[in-house]
């Protein structure tokens, strides 16, 4: 995905400031505990369930859940975040932007597409959040001068009213790890002006060797090792007696 | 004059042939129990009651008919009931069944007489042959120890049995060569004793199920067995803790988590760990459980491969071979019968029946179990 510089800037102040109040840390662990609760439960063979069931109940736990939790946290409280709802969606309020949880698709895995994966024109509240976001800021392309001069001022100023950031998130089915990304939602074809990751889990044996699909296991196998044998003798009274 | 009644008229006529001078009632009781008969049974095969059985098992002596007729109900001879070697009790609580509650008294009974006998014959070679040196195995565990605990002792049991790193090669030659005797339980027993152990006679004795014919199934059941061994010498058998710390053992012991665990997938992936299995001679159900367990896999993962093993079934994918089968109680006796003393010698120096003995030798040995037909007069 093209990146816009002004963007990223932007982005990554929103990043530091919600790292700073508790924002980042507070849905890594939401998301992660009901992404494990959701995949826990699904059961395609016997109730039938698919990627969009999975999706949806996963996507409207953490809603409820942020909702339900942010409000009883006085750390975040004491920090200026607080949740609203908006056309039934959760918006969390914190570092001077308005956040919003998206869930990438379970086709994607953890490597979602930024630039196709996703579009605003399903949700009322997102594609009104993309809105303001182009409204505020658009990114001029270097190869196509304005017909026009016009005041557009400072870019880097400008983007800084960009304050509809949305917390894409996605998780694997076989693992269970997840991962989180802030991004600039826009009304652009490529839907995002700018993404940044925030949370990546690792395996709990990360760091440590791990075979690889498929590749032979190293060493021998326990039909190779030396196996070891009793030993029986006759005692020695019993030697005697045989001999005479 | 009163008139004698029917029961009256046979106990007289039974006192009449004399009390059984040479009587051992633990004899009695681990013939009836040996051949699966309660007390009752055997009474409604004999002219005595059952509280006379009871009474015999506990050492008043029967007179010589009664002690025929009580030896021919239990299929012995009735010098079987003379005083003899001495034979080893195993009390219930002395013996970790793996399925104690699901296992009917009377089977445990049969199964623990059936021990008591091995345990006789294993006393009688021994007067014969030096079988291997005992290990000192015991390293006992608190009730309330951590997975990491008893890693540690399966860790300290693999060094104390001279297991170097990677796969063990085979556990109950690794036992026998360190001193413990390892059977398979015989076919009329019921299947659902599975395996047990005891420490109780001169020598720890591992009973494996007969029915489990899979290599991976009988290693994980002999080394689980050495567990209890190991760990739980004065421990009541049968508790959720034992028998989990048993398996903990086993499953460390087998494969140190150190070692095993960069073998694994990190995703479910069944070519993988049929390599796996194939190395270190773990089931892939045991293998899948370890993956869990460790961390690798989600819940999700492992509810999935579960049923995949399950619509499997037995078989499991990449078969490693018949069970690991003892030889120790065997190679004995072949080197007896080598030098000349025959298992009728060993029969009538322990006052047990050459049967008897044939059976234990069977259940020591590595070769397939004796079929036995029974023809029925048609």
């Amino acid at each position: 995905m093209a990146s816009d510089p002004h963007g990223d800037a932007h982005l990554e102040r929103v990043r530091a400031r919600l790292d700073d109040c508790g924002v980042v840390n507070f849905f890594h662990g939401a998301v992660r505990e009901v992404w494990r609760a959701n995949i826990d439960r699904y059961e395609p063979d016997e109730l039938y369930d698919d990627a969009v069931t999975l999706g949806l109940l996963s996507a409207r736990n953490l809603s409820n859940r942020a909702r339900a939790e942010v409000r009883e946290d006085q750390d975040l409280a004491l920090k200026g975040v607080h949740v609203t709802l908006d056309r039934n969606a959760t918006v969390v309020h914190a570092g001077g932007v308005d956040l919003r949880m998206v869930k990438a698709p379970l086709r994607s895995g953890r490597h979602p597409r930024f630039d196709s994966d996703f579009r605003w024109t399903d949700a009322d509240g997102r594609l009104a959040a993309a809105r303001r976001n182009f409204e505020a800021y658009q990114p001029h392309s270097e190869l196509v001068l304005p017909l026009f001069e016009t005041e557009c001022g400072d870019p880097s100023a400008a983007v800084a009213w960009c304050r509809d950031v949305f917390l894409v998130w996605s998780g694997e089915l076989e693992s269970g790890l997840t991962a989180g990304w802030l991004g600039l939602p826009t009304l652009d074809p490529q839907s995002f002006l700018a993404v940044t990751r925030v949370w990546w889990d690792e395996h709990p044996l990360a760091g440590r060797p791990a075979s690889e699909p498929g590749k032979p296991t190293d060493g021998v196998t326990f039909g190779e090792q030396p196996v070891p044998t009793p030993v029986v003798t006759l005692k020695p009274r019993r030697k005697e007696e045989n001999t005479l | 004059m009163s008139l004698d009644s029917p029961a009256r008229a046979r106990a007289r006529q039974r006192r009449s042939t004399g009390a059984s001078i040479d009587f051992d009632g633990k004899r009695l009781s681990l013939a009836r129990r040996l051949r699966r008969v309660q007390r009752t049974t055997l009474a409604g095969r004999t002219s005595v009651t059952a509280a006379a059985i009871t009474q015999f098992e506990r050492g008043v002596r029967p007179t010589n008919a009664v002690a025929a007729e009580l030896a021919l109900a239990l299929g012995v001879p009735v010098e079987f009931f003379q005083q003899g070697l001495p034979i080893p009790q195993v009390p219930t609580g002395g013996a970790h069944f793996r399925s104690l509650r699901a296992t009917p008294a009377i089977s445990r009974d049969q199964a623990l007489a059936f021990a008591e006998v091995a345990l006789a014959v294993v006393d009688v070679l021994e007067q014969y042959v030096d079988l291997p040196e005992l290990a000192d195995l015991i390293d006992p565990v608190d009730e309330d120890a951590t997975e990491q605990a008893v890693a540690l002792v399966a860790g300290r049991a693999r060094s104390n049995l001279a297991v170097g790193p990677g796969p063990v090669a085979h556990v109950v030659r690794l036992l026998e060569a360190h001193g413990a005797i390892v059977l398979r339980l015989p076919a009329e027993v019921d299947p659902r004793v599975d395996a047990f152990s005891t420490d109780a006679g001169s020598r720890p004795l591992v009973l494996l199920s007969p029915l489990k014919n899979d290599r991976a199934r009988s290693r994980f059941d002999a080394a689980h067995e050495l567990g209890h061994l190991v760990m739980h010498q004065d421990v009541t058998p049968g508790s959720k803790t034992v028998e989990r710390q048993a398996h903990q053992f086993a499953a460390e012991f087998l494969a140190p988590t150190d070692e095993l665990e960069p073998d694994l997938p990190r995703k479910v992936d069944w070519d993988q760990l049929v390599r796996v299995k194939q190395k270190w001679g773990l089931s892939l159900a045991a293998l899948t459980f370890r993956a869990h367990a460790l961390g690798l896999w989600s819940e999700h993962s492992y509810r999935r491969a579960n049923q995949h093993l399950r619509a499997a079934g037995y078989p499991e994918q990449g078969p490693l071979g018949p069970p690991e089968s003892p030889t120790l109680i065997g190679a004995a006796v072949d080197l007896l019968a080598g030098s000349g003393t025959s298992v009728e010698q060993l029969a009538r120096a322990s006052r047990l029946t050459v049967e008897q003995i044939t059976d234990v030798v069977q259940a020591g040995s590595d070769t397939k179990p004796r079929l036995r037909l029974s023809i029925e007069p048609g």
